[in-house]
C-alpha cells in the first residue's frame, strides 16, 4: 500500500506551481501588449486609409450655400 | 473636426420621396436596395409624421461592433463606411442596426445575400476618390467634391438636413425658435413628455 502511494505521488518538478502561475501572468501581459499593438496597427491603417482618401469634408462655397438654403 | 450628421425635420417632410429617388439615381443603386427610405408614423391618424431614414452614421455604430470580419470603419468626419471586399454578407449588421440601414441585393436562390450596401453619406468607400471601382461599389463621392449628400441638397422643403453636426443643429434650433413650439422630431413627445 505504501509502495502504491509512493508511486502515485507527483514527481518533483523543476518548475514550482507558483513559478508556473507567475510565468502565465507574464505571458498574459505580453499577449495584452501584443493585442494593443495589433489594435494600434489597425487604427493606423484606418487613419492611413482616411488620409490617402482625400481631405474628407470641407466647408466649400457650395456647402456654405447649401447651409444658407437650408436655413430658410 | 466636423462630425457629419443627418437630421430629418418631421414638421417639414411631405413624403415626396425626392431624397430616395435622388440617392438611387446618383449612386445607381441596384434593384431591391434603397439606401434611404421615407417612413410614415401614425399613418392616417392625427399627428401623422413622415421621416426620411437612412444610415445615421452613429458615433458608436452597432454595425461596426457586430461585424465579424471588421469591414466597417469610421472616417475622421464620423462617417461610417464599409469595405465590400471584406464583407461576407452575413447580415449581422442588418440585425444590429436600429434603422434597417444595411441592405442586401437579391443575388440568387437559397436566400443568398450579396455584399451589404448602405448609405455612404455620399463619401464613397475605401478605394481612391473618384475611381471607377469606388463608383461601381459605393456610388459617387460628393464629400470629396466639396459637396453635401444629394438627398439633403435635393430636399424640396429642406426637411432633410445633412452636414456638420454643429451647423445642422444650429439650423434646426433656429427653426424651432421661429416656430415657437417643440421640435416635432419623432420621439420628442415621448422623451420630454409633451406634444409637438
Amino acid at each position: 500500500m505504501t509502495e502504491n502511494n509512493d508511486s502515485l505521488a507527483p514527481s518533483p518538478s523543476p518548475v514550482s506551481r507558483r513559478d508556473l502561475l507567475r510565468g502565465l501572468g507574464v505571458g498574459a501581459g505580453a499577449a495584452g501588449v501584443a493585442a494593443l499593438g495589433v489594435t494600434a496597427t489597425k487604427a493606423d491603417a484606418a487613419a492611413a486609409t482616411q488620409s490617402a482618401n482625400g481631405a474628407g469634408y470641407q466647408e466649400t462655397e457650395h456647402v456654405r450655400r447649401a447651409y444658407e438654403a437650408a436655413g430658410f | 473636426m466636423a462630425r457629419m450628421k443627418f437630421l430629418c425635420d418631421a414638421e417639414r417632410c411631405i413624403h415626396c420621396s425626392g431624397c430616395v429617388t435622388a440617392c438611387k439615381n446618383e449612386h445607381e443603386v441596384p434593384w431591391g436596395i434603397n439606401r434611404r427610405r421615407v417612413v410614415t408614423l401614425n399613418d392616417g391618424k392625427p399627428g401623422q409624421r413622415s421621416l426620411s431614414v437612412a444610415c445615421m452614421h452613429c458615433s458608436d455604430a452597432p454595425c461596426m461592433a457586430v461585424c465579424p470580419v471588421d469591414c466597417f470603419y469610421q472616417t475622421g468626419d464620423g462617417i461610417v463606411l464599409h469595405n465590400k471586399d471584406l464583407c461576407i454578407g452575413c447580415g449581422y449588421c442588418f440585425y444590429a442596426c436600429p434603422f434597417g440601414a444595411p441592405q442586401y441585393p437579391s443575388t440568387g436562390n437559397f436566400g443568398g445575400r450579396g455584399k451589404m450596401d448602405k448609405c455612404t453619406f455620399c463619401a464613397g468607400g475605401p478605394e481612391a476618390d473618384h475611381s471607377k471601382a469606388e463608383l461601381e461599389k459605393y456610388g459617387r463621392n460628393r464629400i470629396a467634391e466639396g459637396k453635401l449628400p444629394l438627398c439633403a441638397e435635393m430636399c424640396a422643403t429642406k426637411a432633410l438636413l445633412a452636414g456638420d453636426g454643429d451647423m445642422v443643429s444650429t439650423i434646426y434650433r433656429e427653426r424651432v425658435m421661429a416656430r415657437g413650439f417643440g421640435s416635432g422630431a419623432a420621439g420628442w413627445g415621448q422623451a420630454y413628455g409633451k406634444k409637438g
